[in-house]
C-alpha cells in the first residue's frame, strides 16, 4: 500500500525523515519497501502483512506511527446528517452470518463532475485513478480510513430497495468492469428488489453503477465476513481493493466514522446535495475484547524481564486499554484490531513495540539429547559418499513430469508405474503428474546434456518416486537411488583406449556392486529380466533374498529415441529404502592371514548359452573349505574357438588359516573342479 | 723406492681423474690393482728388499693399494651416479600434460548447503526429522493455523492432488507430525522438498527445498530462539555476520520474526546481491502458536518452544552466486561441475 507523508500527517505529527520513519516501521512489522518521492512529496510503499488489515489505510498507518514515535494521534471528527426522509434507505439483511452491519444513505442532488484537485492529488499519489467526485469521495475514504465502500445509482435499484441476501442457483450479474458472472449459493450478494447489483465485499454491478446521469445514490458501508469474501473473490478470480480489505477484516466499529466522512467529502463537492435517510442495520453489536495478560507469561515466553509498567506502557502506546493488576494486566483491545485475540498476541504487541533487537540472545538448556542423524539419513551420506567416489555427478530433478513419460519408457497400460499421481491443477503440461521413476529425470538430464555437447555423462538422483492408492488416500512415497551415464567417466584420457574407459554394462554393475558392498549387503543376486525401458538382452534385476532391489541396464533403443538422445545410455535404480532395511554398517574383523595363499589360474571352452555363474557356482561348491576365492580376469570370442563356444578364465585362491598349502592338494581340488565343470557344463580346460 | 710408489700413486691417480667410463675404468683397476697390475707386482717383489726394511715398505705399498682401491671406488659411484641421471633423463616426462583418471563426482549444490546446515544443528543438539510430501490439507494447513478462506494461503498456491490432498507447500507439516507422534521436549530439523503453483522463472520454481526446525520444551524462549539462529548464522555466514530481528505474521507462530544477516559480500554496506540493503532475509521464525500447540494434542500452558523455516535455494543462490534457480534442477554438468 502506498502511504503519502503528506496524508499520514493529518493524523499525527511526523518529525523525523523519511528514511528513519521507514525503518522505524519496518522494525515494527510492517515493513515499508521503498520510500519514493514523487510530485506530493515522500510516500511509503508499505508491505503490511495478512494480520494488519487495520494497517491497510492511512488512520492504521498513522497510529502505528504515533506508536512508535510515542505521539498523540488526532482523529478528527466529521459529522454529517442522517437525512429525515424515512423510507428513502429500504435495507433487508438475510444472512447476517456473512454480513454482521450493514449501513446505507441515500443522498439527493449528486452532480457527477470531476473530483477537486486536491483528492485526484492525493489518490494518484496513493495510486489510484481518479473517475469522477463520487467514486473519488468513497476511494479516498476507504484508502484514509479503510472502509470499503460502494455507492449505487438509488435509481437503478429495483423498488429502491437493498437485500442482503446469499445468490441464488444460476444467478448471473455483470460487474462493474463488464464482466458477466455466474454467482453461486454460497456467494453473498447485494440485491435489489429482483437482481443482484453488487458482489458483497467484491465489486458493483454494472446495471447499478454511478454515471454521469446519475442524481440520487445509495452509500453502502458494511462488514462482511473476510472467509465469505475472500472465497468468493478467489472463486470469481476477481481480487479488489475492497476484498482485500474485507477478507483481512474492517474495523465494525468505523463504519459510521466512514460514512460520515465521505458524506462530508461529497457535500463539500457538491454543496446543494442533500441526505435523505441512513439505516445502520447491526443487530448483534460486537463487544469490547477484554484479555488477561500475565505478567510473568509475558517473561517466561519472551525470556525478558520487562516490568509490569513497561509492559502497560507500550500497549498503551498502541492504544490498548490497559488496566493493572497484582500480576496481571486487564487489557481491552481496539475494535480495529481484528488480529489481537488471545494473551499471546498482546505479547507479541509488547515485543513488537519493545523491538526484537533488545532482547538478548540465549540458548535452550535442560534437554539432554545428542543431535544426530538416524538410519536412513546416515545412508544417504553413504549413497552419496559412495557415487561421488564413482564419479557419478548429483543431480536433483523435478519430481513432477507429463502424462507421456510412460509411452517413452515402454510401460504397459497395466504396469505398477503408470499408477501416476495426476495433479487437478497442474501448472503446465509438462508438470502434470508425479514421477513413478527417477529414470525419466535421469534421461531428460542425458538430453540436456548433449544438447550442449556435454558427452560424457555420469549422475545420480537420491529422491522420492510417488505412487497413486486409492482416490482420497495419500500416495506411497518411496525413495530411490537412480544412476545414468553414457560415455566416459575419465575426465581425461589421452593414450588411454577408448574402449576401456566407455561406460559398459559392467562398469554399471560394479559401481551397483560398489554400493551393495558399501551398505554391508553380501547376499545380492542378478537375475536376467528387469525394466521395459532397458534392453532385454543387457539388463538384469538386482535382487535381496526374494524382495527385488532394483534393476540396471542398457536402456532399450526405442526409450533412447524417444528421449532424442544417442546411445548406449546406461540406467540403474534401486530401492533406497530396501537398500537401508537390509544394509549392514557395522562392520567385525576377522584376521588378517599368516599363511599365503596359492593360486591356480584356469581357461574353460564352454558353450556360449553357459553363464559366468554356473561356472563359479560349480567351483566354490567343488573347492570346499580351502578356496578363498575365485576371480574372473578374461573373456574371449574368437576364430581360434569353435563356433558357438567362448572361453572364459578364472583365478582361483586356496588359502589355510593354519597352513602353508602344498601344491598337492591345491592340485587335487583343481582336478575335482576340471571334472565337475566337464561333467556338468561339458566345459573343456585350455591349455 | 719411495719416489717409485709416489710417481706410481701420482700416475694412477691422473689416470682415474681422466676416466669417463666403467668399462674404461675397470682396465685401470687391473692395471693397478690386478692379479698382474703393477701395485701388485710392488708387493711380490718385496722379497728383494732388506728384511729391516720391509715391514716399512710393505705397510706403505699396502696403504699405497688402499688409496688407489679408495679412490678407484669413489670414480665408480661417480660414474655409476651419473650413468643413472643418463638413463632417469632419457626417461623425462612433459609435466605440463594433464593428470588422468576417472572424474570425482561432485555434491549437487543444494546437497552441499543442505548438509552445512544439519551438521550445524546436529552439533547443537538438534535431530532429523522428514515428513511425505504429499499431504493433506489439515497437515499442510489446518493444523498450522491457516484455516481455509485465510489470506495467508495466498503466498502458498499449491498443487492438488484431489480436494483434501496437496503437494506440501512448506516443511511445517512435519512439525505436526512429529510432535503428534512423540512427547516433548522436541529438538528437530526438518529438511525436504516443497512445492508451489508458482511458475517457473528466474527467481521462483514450483519445486523448492526448505529447512524447518522446531525446539520445544517447558521453557523455551524467544531470546532462545534469537540465540539459536544467531550462532547457526554465524556458523553459516561467518562469525562476523550481524543478525537483524523485525516482527513478520505466520499464522503458526506469535510472536513471529523475520530474520535477516549482514550481507556477507558487502558486510552490511549494500551492494548487488543484497540490493543495497545490507541485509539478506534468509529465515522465518517464531514463537510456536498455542493454538498449533494444542491442535496436536499438547497442553500449551505446559510446554512452549519456537520454529522456523528457511529456503535452502535460496541461501544456495547467495553464498554461491548464482543468478538462477533454475540451474539447481537442470542437470547441466557445466554448472554441476562447479561445486
Amino acid at each position: 500500500m502506498k502511504a503519502p507523508l503528506m496524508w499520514l500527517s493529518d493524523f499525527v505529527d511526523i518529525d523525523i525523515e523519511p528514511a528513519e520513519l521507514a525503518d522505524k516501521l519496518t522494525m515494527a512489522g510492517l515493513e515499508i519497501g521503498k520510500v519514493e518521492t514523487g510530485e506530493w512529496g515522500e510516500v511509503l510503499d508499505a508491505d503490511i502483512t495478512s494480520n494488519r488489515g487495520d494497517c491497510l489505510c492511512m488512520l492504521g498507518l498513522a497510529r502505528e506511527i504515533s506508536a512508535l514515535l510515542d505521539k498523540d494521534i488526532s482523529v478528527p471528527l466529521t459529522e454529517a446528517p442522517d437525512g429525515e426522509d424515512k423510507g428513502w434507505a429500504k435495507v433487508e439483511v438475510h444472512d447476517y452470518d456473512l454480513c454482521s452491519r450493514y449501513a446505507a444513505r441515500v443522498i439527493d442532488g449528486i452532480r457527477i463532475e470531476p473530483s477537486p484537485e486536491w483528492i485526484q492529488n492525493r489518490l494518484i499519489a496513493a495510486g489510484m485513478r481518479s473517475i469522477n467526485n463520487i467514486v473519488d469521495a468513497a476511494n479516498y475514504v476507504m484508502l484514509e480510513l479503510g472502509q470499503p465502500l460502494h455507492s449505487f445509482d438509488y435509481t437503478e435499484l429495483n423498488g429502491n430497495r437493498i437485500v442482503v441476501r446469499r445468490a441464488e442457483p444460476g444467478e448471473r450479474m455483470v460487474s462493474i468492469d463488464g464482466v458477466e458472472r455466474e454467482l453461486d449459493p454460497q456467494m453473498l450478494v447485494i440485491a435489489d428488489a429482483e437482481q443482484p447489483v453488487a458482489i458483497a465485499g467484491v465489486m458493483g454491478g454494472a446495471d447499478s453503477e454511478v454515471s454521469e446521469h446519475t442524481a440520487t445514490i445509495l452509500l453502502e458501508a458494511a462488514i462482511f465476513k473476510p472467509g465469505s469474501v475472500r472465497r468468493t473473490s478467489k472463486h470469481l478470480g476477481l481480487p479488489t481493493e475492497a476484498s482485500y480489505r474485507f477478507e483481512r477484516g474492517v474495523d465494525p466499529d468505523g463504519i459510521r466514522r466512514a460514512l460520515d466522512r465521505v458524506t462530508a467529502l461529497i457535500l463539500e463537492m457538491i454543496p446543494d446535495a442533500a441526505v435523505r435517510d441512513t439505516v445502520d442495520l447491526y443487530p448483534q453489536p460486537i463487544q469490547p475484547q477484554s484479555i488477561s495478560l500475565r505478567i510473568d507469561k509475558v517473561n517466561s515466553l519472551l525470556g525478558s524481564d520487562l516490568s509490569p509498567s513497561t509492559m502497560s506502557a507500550l500497549l498503551r502506546r498502541l492504544h490498548f486499554n490497559v488496566t493493572e493488576h497484582e500480576e496481571k494486566l486487564e487489557v481491552i483491545v481496539p475494535s480495529y484490531r481484528r488480529d489481537v485475540s488471545i494473551e499471546v498476541d498482546l505479547i507479541e504487541e509488547i515485543a513488537r513495540l519493545y523491538g526484537y533487537n533488545s532482547f538478548e540472545n540465549t540458548l535452550p538448556g535442560r534437554l539432554c539429547q545428542p543431535g544426530g542423524k538416524n538410519r536412513e539419513q546416515k545412508y544417504e551420506d553413504l549413497v552419496r559418499d559412495i557415487l561421488t567416489g564413482c564419479s557419478l555427478d548429483e543431480t536433483v530433478c523435478y519430481s513432477l513430469t507429463d502424462r507421456s513419460f510412460s509411452d517413452r519408457l515402454l510401460l504397459s497400460p497395466q504396469d505398477d508405474l503408470c499408477r501416476a499421481v495426476k495433479i487437478k491443477n497442474p501448472l503446465t503440461e509438462d508438470l502434470a503428474v508425479m514421477r513413478t521413476t527417477l529414470a525419466d529425470g535421469l534421461l531428460s538430464v542425458i538430453k540436456r546434456n548433449l544438447s550442449v555437447k556435454e558427452n560424457d555423462i555420469a549422475i545420480f538422483e537420491l529422491g522420492r518416486i510417488f505412487l497413486a492408492r486409492q482416490e482420497n488416500d495419500l500416495p506411497e512415497e518411496k525413495s530411490m537411488v537412480g544412476i545414468a551415464a553414457r560415455g566416459s567417466f575419465w575426465e581425461n584420457r589421452w593414450n588411454v583406449p577408448s574402449e576401456a574407459v566407455e561406460v559398459d554394462f559392467y562398469q554399471l554393475k560394479w559401481i551397483v556392486e560398489k554400493l551393495l558392498a558399501a551398505c554391508g549387503i553380501e547376499d545380492a543376486s542378478f537375475t536376467v529380466g528387469a525394466a521395459p525401458w532397458l534392453h532385454p538382452g543387457r539388463s538384469a534385476e538386482v535382487r535381496i533374498g526374494d524382495r527385488k532391489l532394483g534393476y540396471l541396464g542398457e536402456v532399450h533403443p526405442r526409450t533412447v529415441a524417444a528421449y532424442d538422445i544417442s546411445g548406449p545410455v546406461y540406467l540403474a535404480e534401486l530401492d533406497f529404502d530396501l537398500l537401508v532395511a537390509a544394509g549392514r554398517l557395522e562392520r567385525l574383523y576377522s584376521s588378517v592371514p599368516r599363511f599365503p595363499a596359492v593360486e591356480r589360474d584356469m581357461a574353460l571352452l564352454v558353450s556360449e548359452e553357459v553363464a559366468s555363474a554356473e561356472i563359479t557356482g560349480i567351483i566354490r561348491e567343488t573347492a570346499g573349505a580351502l578356496l578363498e576365492k575365485v576371480a574372473f580376469f578374461d573373456l574371449y570370442h574368437g576364430k581360434q574357438l569353435p563356433e558357438g563356444m567362448k572361453s572364459l578364465a578364472y583365478s582361483i585362491y586356496y588359502r589355510s588359516p593354519e597352513r602353508t598349502l602344498t601344491d598337492e592338494e591345491v592340485n587335487a581340488i583343481q582336478e575335482r573342479i576340471t571334472l565337475a565343470l566337464e561333467e556338468r557344463l561339458s566345459a573343456q580346460l585350455r591349455s | 723406492m719411495q719416489k717409485d710408489l709416489l710417481r706410481l700413486e701420482s700416475e694412477a691417480r691422473q689416470r682415474l681423474s681422466g676416466v669417463s667410463s666403467l668399462a674404461e675404468l675397470e682396465e685401470i683397476r687391473r692395471k693397478y690393482l690386478g692379479k698382474k697390475g703393477s701395485v701388485t707386482q710392488l708387493l711380490k717383489s718385496l722379497g728383494s728388499v732388506a728384511p729391516e726394511e720391509r715391514p716399512a715398505l710393505g705397510q706403505a705399498i699396502n696403504d699405497l693399494k688402499n688409496r688407489v682401491a679408495a679412490e678407484a671406488d669413489a670414480v665408480m659411484l661417480r660414474l655409476e651416479a651419473e650413468a643413472e641421471r643418463m638413463r632417469l633423463e632419457a626417461e623425462r616426462l612433459d609435466i605440463t600434460l594433464p593428470g588422468r583418471g576417472p572424474m570425482q563426482g561432485r555434491r549437487h549444490p543444494l546437497t552441499r548447503i543442505m548438509d552445512e546446515i544439519k551438521s550445524i544443528f546436529i552439533g547443537l543438539g538438534f535431530q532429523i526429522a522428514e515428513g511425505p510430501e504429499v499431504e493433506t490439507d489439515r497437515y499442510n494447513f489446518e493444523a498450522l493455523n491457516i484455516p481455509s478462506d485465510h489470506p495467508a494461503r495466498d503466498t502458498q498456491d499449491s498443487f492438488y492432488i484431489s480436494d483434501s490432498v496437496l503437494l506440501r507447500t512448506h516443511t511445517s507439516p512435519v512439525q505436526i507430525h512429529c510432535m503428534e507422534d512423540g512427547e516433548p521436549p522436541f529438538r528437530f530439523i526438518m529438511p525436504g522438498r516443497t512445492y508451489r503453483r508458482d511458475a517457473v522463472t528466474s527467481r521462483h520454481s514450483p519445486i523448492f527445498h526448505q529447512v524447518e526446525g522446531l525446539v520445544i520444551d517447558r521453557d523455551v524462549t524467544f531470546t532462545d530462539l534469537k540465540g539459536i539462529l544467531t550462532v547457526f548464522s554465524r556458523q553459516m555466514f561467518g562469525q562476523d555476520t550481524r543478525m537483524r530481528f523485525r516482527p513478520d505474521f505466520f499464522p503458526f507462530t506469535e510472536p513471529s520474526a523475520e530474520i535477516a544477516v549482514s550481507c556477507f559480500v558487502c558486510k552490511g554496506k549494500g551492494c548487488r546481491l543484497c540490493s543495497g540493503s545490507g541485509w539478506l532475509e534468509i529465515l522465518g521464525a517464531g514463537m510456536v502458536h498455542p493454538k498449533v500447540i494444542a491442535n496436536v494434542g499438547h497442553d500449551p500452558e505446559k510446554w512452549q518452544g519456537f520454529a522456523f523455516g528457511m529456503g535452502v535455494e535460496r541461501i544456495a543462490l547467495l553464498k554461491y552466486g548464482i543468478d538462477d534457480i533454475r540451474h539447481f534442477f537442470e542437470g547441466d554438468l557445466r554448472f554441476l561441475n562447479q561445486f
